[in-house]
């Protein structure tokens, strides 16, 4: 764990280098799932075609969001150019709707279902339907705690919270102040990519000792823009003394950013978010607004996934339990970039 | 007596600007930094969005209806006004940019009041079915967020005049039309009639269906607006704004002493029930209070402040009551 962290860096760095470089080049002939190695930067813009026409079944979590909508987006291209035939459903953050989709799915005779479950603990129900009906399970984006899965291709979500804590420390070093003064916009209470992302960001400043060097005023603000702008505007008529502001979404950094703005406390106040890489942060930290996101690349995931549903279905029963996606962390020195690959996968 | 019931009135009739005045006197007294200028007209600014959809809420309530829909349509104006506030500043472009959201506001509300009222299909489940394909149509039309809008549209939501926000004197502008139009129009005696007792406006001659596609209409075009507002101040546009605000506007409604039932209530109230409803959440936010808490604490207002204002509806009603119940059991 602690060495696949430090070398986490190098490896997105490189997978950087690489889609520009060999994304480009490989396309020759498309590869066979034996020789398609997972270990490699950018393994999943390698030209794969399926040995059958495959039926798979994909669940999303809600494509409503931007990042998700993104997912489905890779999916769908990559399974077009592997020549499968996928069957996509969206569970609407609800794990009942999911239950009922993937059930239909099952009754349409999927070979294997592609699953983003909507809930780590009451998404089990549908892989254990699944499990039941024999149909193999690849997980992506998400692994929920329980029933039988071939692999599970994502990033480890706390990852992104421990970058985060890292900027900070970073920017606790350069201050030179004995204290520094912080907001804290959180997601949904009780949402686990809030709590986890919250525990990447306290385990890294105590770890760096700093635990007590950091004043916090922490509000949920639901991962919604308007309400995490309304909710700094609060914060700043109360007292303009801060340091920076964190969020655990790109929403709601650019929702603070827009407060900031408004008080005149852009410069002064500096912002930094978690996660998505969504292009209106990446042109803001382009900008200078914000400081740094962490890129989540649904790219990865979601081509990730489909072509290791497809690879294991071809015969490849070597895959490992688990294929991770790095997190990229971004800020003006390499945000254009990762805006090649944002552009891609966002679009217009 | 007469005296007792002089304050029961008043209170009836000012009870809920009092609930305010109270609210701002608590916040100011444990959170100093509340009571500023700057603040009061931030919570204006914070509330406009709200406190244009409530309005709009309210003409569909007082007519015994309900709008389900609104976030739905706040999402279709606001998309298009992305789209639209991307071009370059031309008296056409800036004419689109304004009136398309607000136009397609009218006509989605027009949908909403054309079905309720000649499909006679119950408000309730029209406005929840079209909450559902409003909402659908714009996130399957663009799902991902529009922004760098263009400086001029941007003016709408983040510009002032003077001291006050834009937002605010939108806010105010349509208080006061809709204040007129209940009050001094033979259409806002209409809407009360119909939301009073149906049965008695149709024999009375009101054209019961044009009222009814009037309010929606009227909610409709509110949301359009509020969409405009919403988009400019927050410089973005995203297809799954303003999920949940169809229940902030209602609770702002009944908080201000609107009845479901029809034919109760008022502009200004409605203004104060959405005040009361942000005053809460932003002095709560400086408080440092978690936001479960803050929900929490919203959820107990809505049902007090109904309770407060049914209770001094009912008094004289319940010594009505009682004397009815004393003959019954007396046998007189």
């Amino acid at each position: 764990m602690g060495i696949l962290q430090s070398i986490r860096p190098a490896i997105a760095a490189a997978s950087l280098f690489a889609l520009g470089v060999t994304a480009s080049s490989v396309s020759l002939a498309p590869a066979r799932a034996e020789t398609v190695d997972v270990t490699k930067d950018s393994w999943w813009l390698t030209p794969y075609k399926a040995s059958k026409p495959w039926t798979i079944g994909v669940s999303y979590t809600d494509t409503s969001i931007s990042y998700i909508a993104a997912l489905q987006k890779a999916v769908q291209a990559k399974a077009k150019e592997m020549g499968v035939k996928i069957i996509e459903v969206d569970a609407k953050n609800d794990t009942n709707v999911e239950l009922a989709n993937v059930e239909s799915l099952l009754q349409q005779h999927i070979d294997l279902l592609l699953l983003e479950g909507a809930s780590l603990k009451a998404s089990v129900a549908s892989i254990e339907a699944a499990n039941n009906a024999k149909v193999p399970v690849v997980h992506f984006n998400i692994l929920a705690e329980g029933g039988e899965y071939v692999t599970f291709v994502g990033s480890n979500q706390i990852d992104s919270g421990n970058e985060m804590g890292k900027e900070i420390v970073k920017l606790y070093k350069q201050a030179g102040k004995p204290k520094l003064k912080g907001i804290y916009m959180r997601g949904i209470a009780g949402y686990i990519t809030d709590e986890i992302r919250n525990k990447g960001v306290k385990d890294t400043l105590k770890e760096a000792g700093l635990a007590d060097k950091i004043e916090w005023t922490e509000q949920y603000a639901d991962f919604s823009r308007a309400k995490a702008q309304s909710v700094a505007e609060s914060i700043l008529a109360k007292s303009q003394d801060y340091d920076f502001v964190i969020a655990n979404g790109d929403d709601m950094i650019l929702g603070a950013l827009g407060a900031v703005k408004a008080a005149g406390l852009l410069g002064k106040v500096l912002l930094y978010t978690s996660v998505d890489g969504l292009p209106e942060t990446l042109d803001a930290i382009k900008a200078g607004e914000i400081v740094s996101t962490i890129f989540q690349n649904p790219e990865g995931q979601g081509e990730g996934g489909i072509m290791l549903a497809a690879m294991y279905l071809d015969g490849d029963k070597s895959l490992p339990k688990q294929i991770l996606i790095p997190f990229v962390p971004t800020d003006k020195s390499n945000v254009a970039d990762i805006m090649k690959i944002a552009n891609r996968v966002y679009g217009k | 007596m007469t005296e007792r019931m002089r304050v029961s009135e008043i209170f009836r009739e000012y009870g809920i600007y009092v609930v305010l005045a109270l609210l701002v006197l608590g916040f100011s007294i444990v959170a100093p930094s509340f009571a500023s200028v700057t603040n009061f007209i931030l919570i204006l600014l914070q509330v406009s969005v709200m406190g244009i959809l409530s309005i709009g809420m309210l003409f569909v309530i007082l007519s015994r209806g309900i709008d389900l829909s609104v976030g739905s349509i706040l999402a279709i104006s606001g998309i298009f006004a992305g789209l639209l506030a991307k071009q370059e500043f031309t008296f056409v472009n800036a004419v689109l940019a304004f009136g398309v959201p607000i136009l397609l506001g009218l006509l989605c509300g027009m949908f909403n009041g054309a079905l309720v009222a000649w499909v006679r299909l119950p408000a309730l489940i029209v406005t929840l079915g079209t909450m559902y394909a409003y909402r659908g149509f714009i996130v399957w039309y663009h799902v991902n967020p529009i922004y760098q809008l263009q400086p001029w549209f941007r003016v709408l939501g983040q510009e002032k005049i003077g001291p006050i926000p834009i937002p605010v004197i939108i806010l105010l502008a349509v208080t006061l039309v809709a204040s007129v139009v209940l009050n001094r129009t033979r259409f806002g005696r209409y809407v009360y009639a119909v939301g009073g007792n149906e049965d008695a406006a149709r024999a009375s001659g009101i054209n019961v269906k044009l009222v009814k596609l009037g309010v929606y209409s009227i909610s409709g075009f509110f949301c359009g607006l509020a969409g405009l507002v919403f988009t400019s101040r927050l410089g973005a546009a995203q297809s799954i704004s303003g999920m949940g605000f169809e229940l902030v506007a209602i609770a702002s409604v009944v908080v201000g002493g609107a009845s479901l039932f029809g034919g109760r209530g008022t502009v200004g109230k409605t203004l104060v029930g959405a005040l009361i409803m942000q005053v809460v959440q932003s002095g709560l936010v400086m408080l440092d209070v978690p936001s479960p808490i803050q929900q929490a604490t919203l959820g107990f207002i809505i049902i007090i402040a109904v309770a407060v204002d049914l209770f001094a509806q009912t008094r004289r009603s319940n010594a009505k009551l009682s004397v009815a119940i004393h003959e019954f059991f007396s046998g007189q």
